[in-house]
């Protein structure tokens, strides 16, 4: 077919030309034509209505044939299609109604299983280099005692900051804890999803203030207090109404004023996919807030997830074991009275084992995503 | 009479042809070619309407609403000028076709004479 012919049934698909309008009447024009010449030569009305259809030949076939020349057809096949499939589903409603629900559980259904498997598995947290976070948690857990406040790997506040202060194999290091708090508004109190975080916990994982700061090492210092809190994009938008002055308003936070030191920056959602936080608060500041109970040198409350940027990059999997971490007085306070001893001489000092670091597959610790056939087998410890 | 069919793709050839004596209408051309052809080809009428269609798409004829010699409203075909170098360049194609079957056909008979 030549380009010409593309082009005609091109501009043919936007105006129908005329000529296949008129192909009816040019055809019926045409019999009419042999009709009377055929009279003209003596036959009887009849016979020459009857010859003329048969020189002709199949009328209908003619003109599909030179519509289809215009490659409608297809078009006008599949438009019929369409219809006819309407009015039959129109004439069975009941099967119809299962059909539709049908598709329309299966989609659902499809979507849910999508969104789990995007969040558990695809998405990567919302900070800078999300792959190179490293967890750090003990290699053994039997014999430990105490009560483990999270979900996920955690250390006791003392441990935290020995390593913190000890460690050479990180280049930047941080802790955090999720947690409830209480917000007084009025004469009622409802509870926010908040954090709490070390005091380099926003600029290790690379987190910009949108208004006001974020919080540093200086706001996370023993005997804080409540001495500030850093608000979620989130929160600021919906409970501040984004107020742009929100800066040293004050929430009241477990019955005390705290004001609003900055807010964190729109694609921040927290160290947890699938769940966001409305406020962070600083570490040292638990034992305000938390009246009930002190964590901050308790080495049985297990509470704070120490995740960290290696010095140079290691190949999954690995575990490795932290030479300078190796016994770390902390350590022996946690275990040191939780194995009963069997014989005397021997002491709990086999439950000292060196804290390990896991490969990120962050997958189950902060859920981010686990490179495929990498670090795979690490999530085992995550259920 | 014995009618013969017609080979794929003459007859584009034809109805070029009989267009070069001025428009008609699709009843003229059938006729037309009838009456050249000594009614030796068999042409359905029919036919011709989609070999219309496709002449007019590759720009060589031109359609256009007219009235017939018997006042009647009929459809005119007219060649372009597009059509008459396709028609020349098809009959030179046509002539070569027609010597080359002939060519091979014919040292049968000439053997046979000699």
């Amino acid at each position: 077919m030549s380009w010409r012919r593309h082009l005609a049934k091109l501009v043919a698909l936007f105006r129908r030309p005329k000529t296949v309008d008129d192909l009816q009447e040019e055809i019926l024009v045409h019999l009419q034509m042999e009709e009377q010449e055929n009279l003209e030569s003596g036959m009887s009305p009849a016979e020459a209505r009857y010859a003329a259809l048969r020189r002709f030949g199949n009328v209908a076939l003619a003109q599909d044939r030179s519509r289809e020349m215009w490659g409608w057809n297809g078009a006008e096949t599949l438009w019929q299609d369409i219809r006819f499939g309407l009015r039959q589903l129109k004439r069975s409603p009941g099967f119809t109604a299962v059909a539709v629900l049908t598709l329309a559980l299966g989609i659902g259904a499809n979507t849910a299983i999508f969104q789990l498997l995007d969040a558990v598995r695809l998405r990567s947290l919302p900070v800078s280099n999300p792959s190179e976070l490293t967890v750090v948690r003990l290699a053994d857990l039997p014999g430990r005692r105490g009560s483990q406040e999270t979900v996920y790997p955690a250390l006791n506040n003392p441990l935290w900051e020995y390593i913190r202060d000890h460690q050479s194999v990180f280049s930047e290091v941080l802790a955090w804890s999720p947690t409830n708090l209480g917000i007084t508004e009025g004469d009622h109190e409802r509870l926010l999803q908040g954090l709490w975080v070390s005091g380099d916990f926003f600029k290790v994982l690379g987190v910009q203030p949108v208004i006001g700061r974020l919080f540093s090492s200086a706001d996370d210092q023993p005997g804080c207090g409540a001495s500030g809190v850093v608000v979620s994009y989130a929160f600021w938008q919906s409970q501040l109404a984004g107020d742009p002055h929100a800066i040293g308003r004050t929430l009241t936070i477990g019955r005390h004023p705290v004001p609003i030191v900055g807010v964190t920056h729109a694609g921040f959602t927290g160290p947890e996919i699938g769940h966001s936080f409305d406020v962070a608060v600083p570490i040292c500041s638990q034992s305000a807030y938390w009246r009930d109970g002190n964590w901050l040198n308790s080495s049985t409350d297990w509470w704070l997830t120490v995740m960290g940027r290696l010095k140079t990059a290691i190949p999954c999997p690995w575990r490795m074991r932290v030479s300078n971490l190796y016994h770390p007085p902390p350590l022996k306070q946690a275990f040191a009275r939780t194995t009963p001893p069997r014989t005397s001489g021997t002491t709990c000092i086999s439950n000292l084992r060196p804290i390990q670091l896991r490969g990120v597959s962050p997958g189950c610790v902060i859920r981010t995503r686990i490179p495929f056939g990498c670090c795979w087998g690490s999530r085992l410890w995550c259920s | 009479m014995d009618r013969i069919e017609l080979v794929f793709g003459s007859l584009d050839m034809l109805i070029l042809r009989t267009l070069r004596w001025g428009a008609t209408h699709g009843h003229g051309i059938a006729k037309s070619i009838e009456r050249m052809s000594e009614d030796t080809l068999k042409v359905e009428h029919g036919s011709l309407y989609p070999a219309l269609q496709r002449l007019q798409q590759e720009g060589w004829i031109t359609a256009e609403w007219g009235v017939s010699k018997n006042n009647q409203r009929a459809k005119y075909y007219r060649l372009t000028a597009l059509g008459r170098r396709q028609l020349v360049s098809e009959t030179s194609r046509w002539e070569r076709f027609v010597r080359a079957v002939t060519g091979v056909l014919r040292p049968a008979e000439s053997e046979e004479s000699q």
